[in-house]
């Protein structure tokens, strides 16, 4: 490693190196001056036995002298005498020029290497011992090498004599020899004790160095450290996005946002490999895709930018399972970035956007672009029908739905409970149909068309099963989404006009209670190719007391509608029966003298023929063969009244469902009012409603009571059209 | 909604008991409720649905129903855990049809199971939930079909 790769330890690593390299110094030197000192010391030794030798030397001279005086051997004392000479002399020969000396004796074979002295006062004390030695050598030497045999007492006597006179001073030389050689070691001790206390502080110092300096830089470093990690936690803790480090083998490095734990809902991601993140999300082939696009971009020569739209993850659906069995749709966005570091591609970052609220956005205002389409029409219509008649038209649509739904959910289970069910829906869903007719709401109109085919597939079938109803409560699914919508929208609109322009005139607004009368007459007579000219009289808010307005306006409606496609004939068959080509209808509404009210309908049709009653009625299964022969005329028109009843011939979005004449009935019940119809063949049909005119409220709209209804049939009445 | 896509879930559920409980179901009037109403028995199996449509199907039914399950199915041991899994299993084969038959344009999740009752979920409030009551022999349970 090296030592720019250390980074912030290199001050450490330096002062750690000058800690060892100084150790290491401080022993080498203790090691050699040690060694010195031992030498020294060993010299020392020898400076002090040379001290002894003289004292020796003179001994063994006297001792020899006595031996030579009683004719003793000498040979002992003699050789003893020649050994402390050769010692001496070998040893201040080694201490003045260097060399090796035998360590105990002359006849040692073990021998120390001497160096010279080279202190100054050593040096002289050698000299100057060397210089008195001289004066031995030339005494003692011819005795010694003349041998133990040639050695006489005078050649002794006279040695005793010259060495006693300057023994003493050879002595002296060698005790200061001795003294100046320990005086040095002991300068080389101190020296060395100097050296390992300086090397002592130098450590201290630099252990201080550590301590305080670097350790105080990397305490510096370290908190450095925390406040970019914290800093770092806090970026990803807040980011919105999923970030997370890819790297070559597609493996999630440890730091990843918060934000994206919560788009995969696991915490676990730390070293995973990305096909674990996108297990599930995406197909093998899409994942495959990815890998390969992520592994382009850590080519070095592939240009990101190039291949940017090849990200197969640039926006995917994904749907993750929540604890509680649902799926949470998820619309994710991955972007894929290189990290260079050295100018070499690292990692690549990825960013996981969530674009959930973005797309579904996108979503609803799509969808609602193709609502507002579609409800163009709708609005049209709103826009032409008066509030209060709009909502009364929408409470009762939802009550009706309701009551279905109801129904529906208490339904037994068997096929007469199944046969009451599809006629009551039937009459209830006829009812909302006629009122979005009267309206010209179109879309409920075709709703509630379809809703009677699906009826009538029902009640024709062989079997009718539960299942049987499951078309039939899809579509009132979709008449309550469509009920919402309008009411949703009928409320914008109401918002809208309620702030741009001022409350219409009530009596305005009363009369366009039944001004769609108008309106649906011309419709349904375009729609039955037949010209009919529609006249009211009291039918507005003046003469209609609010209680019956809803009421007058439903059976108006429907039995004006029945007189235009059952009772007026096409403008040929007129002109044939010598009548004008447009019929008329009048509906009016009046307060009679009893208190009561009045509402008429006539039209100058085709007024009813009991013939064709009795057919229809057989073929629709209403009455048996036998029991219609013996019927009367009355009791047979009666059967107009019968769910289930029309004698239009073909199905239309008007006529044919047979259901028309029964809701009335059970309208007319509901108020306790009584109905009056009276015909004549080819000259018309009149119905006259008496409302009771003490009215009493119902809050129910679809009352389901079978009480009968008092109706009386005024055979062959004069029709005044 | 689409009438087939709610058939696909109710022909799963007649399957299941038709074919491995030996009795078939009797399937009432089917009827709507607010997202917020969970018609919900003692035990519920729940598939998650997404993809081309987006919400739930739960099979729902009490203890009762669900132990005599076990006994047709010729499970003696009626202990919860059973019960849970034997619910589990109507709506897996009840999942299981669904992915087979509506196609790869929808998702399809594997069954949760949930004691008691569904506060836990939920459902978009402006739409509707489809309850197809359920009849086996004396008990009732329900299918119920909750999508965007």
């Amino acid at each position: 490693m090296l030592l720019h790769d250390l980074g912030k330890y290199r001050g450490i690593v330096a002062a750690i190196t000058l800690f060892l390299v100084l150790d290491t110094c401080v022993l080498a030197l203790n090691y050699f001056v040690s060694k010195e000192i031992q030498q020294e010391t060993e010299s020392v030794n020898l400076a002090g036995r040379q001290g002894m030798l003289t004292q020796k030397l003179l001994k063994s001279l006297y001792e020899l002298q006595d031996d030579l005086a009683v004719n003793l051997d000498v040979q002992e004392n003699f050789q003893e005498f020649a050994d402390t000479f050769e010692l001496f002399d070998v040893t201040l020969v080694a201490l003045k020029e260097g060399g090796m000396v035998p360590v105990i004796d002359i006849n040692d074979a073990e021998k120390i290497d001497v160096k010279p002295v080279n202190s100054e006062a050593a040096m002289q004390s050698v000299d100057a011992g060397l210089q008195l030695w001289q004066q031995y050598r030339e005494i003692l030497g011819p005795i010694i090498n003349n041998g133990s045999t040639q050695v006489s007492l005078l050649d002794i006597h006279e040695s005793i004599a010259t060495v006693k006179e300057t023994n003493a001073t050879l002595l002296k030389f060698m005790n200061d020899l001795t003294r100046y050689m320990e005086q040095q070691a002991n300068e080389k001790t101190q020296m060395l004790q100097y050296v390992e206390l300086a090397a002592v502080i130098a450590a201290v110092l630099n252990f201080f160095v550590i301590m305080f300096i670097f350790v105080g830089r990397l305490k510096k470093n370290d908190e450095q450290l925390e406040l970019s990690q914290k800093e770092n936690a806090e970026i990803l803790g807040t980011v919105k996005e999923g970030l997370f480090l890819l790297d070559q083998e597609l493996i999630i490095g440890s730091q990843y946002s918060q934000e994206l734990v919560n788009i995969f809902g696991r915490q676990d991601l730390d070293g995973k490999k990305l096909a674990v993140l996108l297990k599930d999300m995406v197909s093998d082939s899409e994942l495959q895709l990815s890998e390969d696009y992520i592994g382009l971009l850590f080519k070095e020569h592939v240009n990101e930018n190039l291949i940017q739209s090849l990200n197969p993850l640039k926006q995917i659906e994904v749907n993750l399972l929540g604890a509680t069995g649902l799926f949470e749709t998820k619309y994710l966005s991955f972007q894929f970035n290189r990290v260079r570091v050295n100018k070499r591609v690292s990692h690549v970052l990825v960013t996981v956007m969530d674009r959930t609220v973005e797309v579904e956005l996108e979503r609803e205002l799509e969808e609602a672009k193709t609502k507002a389409k579609g409800e163009v029409d709708s609005l049209v219509s709103i826009l032409s029908i008066e509030k209060s008649a709009f909502i009364d038209f929408l409470d009762k649509a939802s009550d009706g739905i309701n009551l279905i739904n109801e129904e529906l959910k208490s339904s037994n289970q068997d096929h007469k409970a199944y046969m009451a069910n599809v006629v009551q829906f039937q009459r209830i869903i006829h009812s909302i149909k006629g009122d979005a007719s009267a309206l010209d709401v179109s879309p409920v109109e075709k709703k509630t068309h379809e809703m009677e085919d699906v009826l009538t597939d029902i009640r024709n079938s062989d079997e009718i099963t539960g299942n049987s109803f499951l078309p039939f409560t899809v579509k009132l699914d979709e008449l309550f989404s469509q009920i919402g919508s309008l009411r949703l929208l009928s409320e914008q609109i109401a918002n809208i006009s309620d702030q741009h322009s001022d409350a219409q005139p009530i009596a305005q607004s009363n009369t366009q209670s039944f001004a769609e009368i108008n309106s649906l007459v011309k419709r349904v007579a375009e729609d039955e190719n037949k010209m009919v000219n529609l006249v009211t009289q009291g039918l507005d808010s003046h003469h209609v007391p609010p209680a019956y307005i809803r009421k007058v306006r439903e059976v108006a409606v429907q039995l004006v509608r029945n007189a235009v496609v059952h009772g007026i004939e096409e403008p040929n068959k007129r002109v044939e029966l010598g009548k004008s080509p447009q019929g008329t209808i009048k509906a009016s509404f009046l307060k009679k003298a009893d208190g009561n009210y009045s509402l008429t309908i006539i039209d100058d049709g085709a007024g009813l023929s009991v013939n064709r009653i009795k057919r229809h009625a057989l073929q629709n299964d209403l009455v048996s063969e036998q029991d219609i022969e013996k019927m009367s005329n009355g009791e047979i028109l009666n059967l107009i009244f019968q769910p289930g009843f029309s004698t239009a011939s073909d199905v239309s979005m008007h006529a044919g469902r047979g259901v028309g004449l029964d809701v009335i009935k059970q309208s007319v019940m509901e108020a306790g009012g009584k109905m009056k119809l009276s015909y004549k063949q080819n000259k018309g049909c009149r119905f006259e409603i008496v409302l009771p005119g003490k009215i009493t409220t119902t809050t129910k709209t679809y009352n389901e009571t079978d009480q009968n209804i008092g109706v009386e049939q005024v055979n062959h009445e004069v029709v005044n059209s | 909604m689409k009438e087939e896509q709610l058939q696909v879930f109710i022909e799963g559920t007649k399957y299941f008991f038709s074919t491995f409980a030996g009795q078939q179901v009797d399937v009432g009037v089917p009827y709507l409720v607010s997202s917020d109403t969970k018609v919900a028995f003692d035990y519920t199996g729940i598939i998650g649905i997404a993809g081309a449509r987006k919400g739930c199907v739960y099979f729902s039914a009490p203890g009762r129903l669900l132990a005599k399950l076990l006994q047709a199915l010729g499970e003696d041991d009626l202990e919860d855990d059973n019960l849970c899994d034997v619910v589990g299993e109507v709506a897996n084969t009840v999942s299981g049809n669904a992915r087979r038959d509506l196609g790869p344009e929808f998702v399809i999740s594997v069954p949760v199971i949930v004691k008691g009752q569904l506060e836990d979920i939920k459902l978009p409030r402006e739409i509707r939930s489809f309850v197809i009551p359920i009849t086996w022999g004396q008990d009732k349970a329900a299918l119920v079909i909750c999508l965007e």
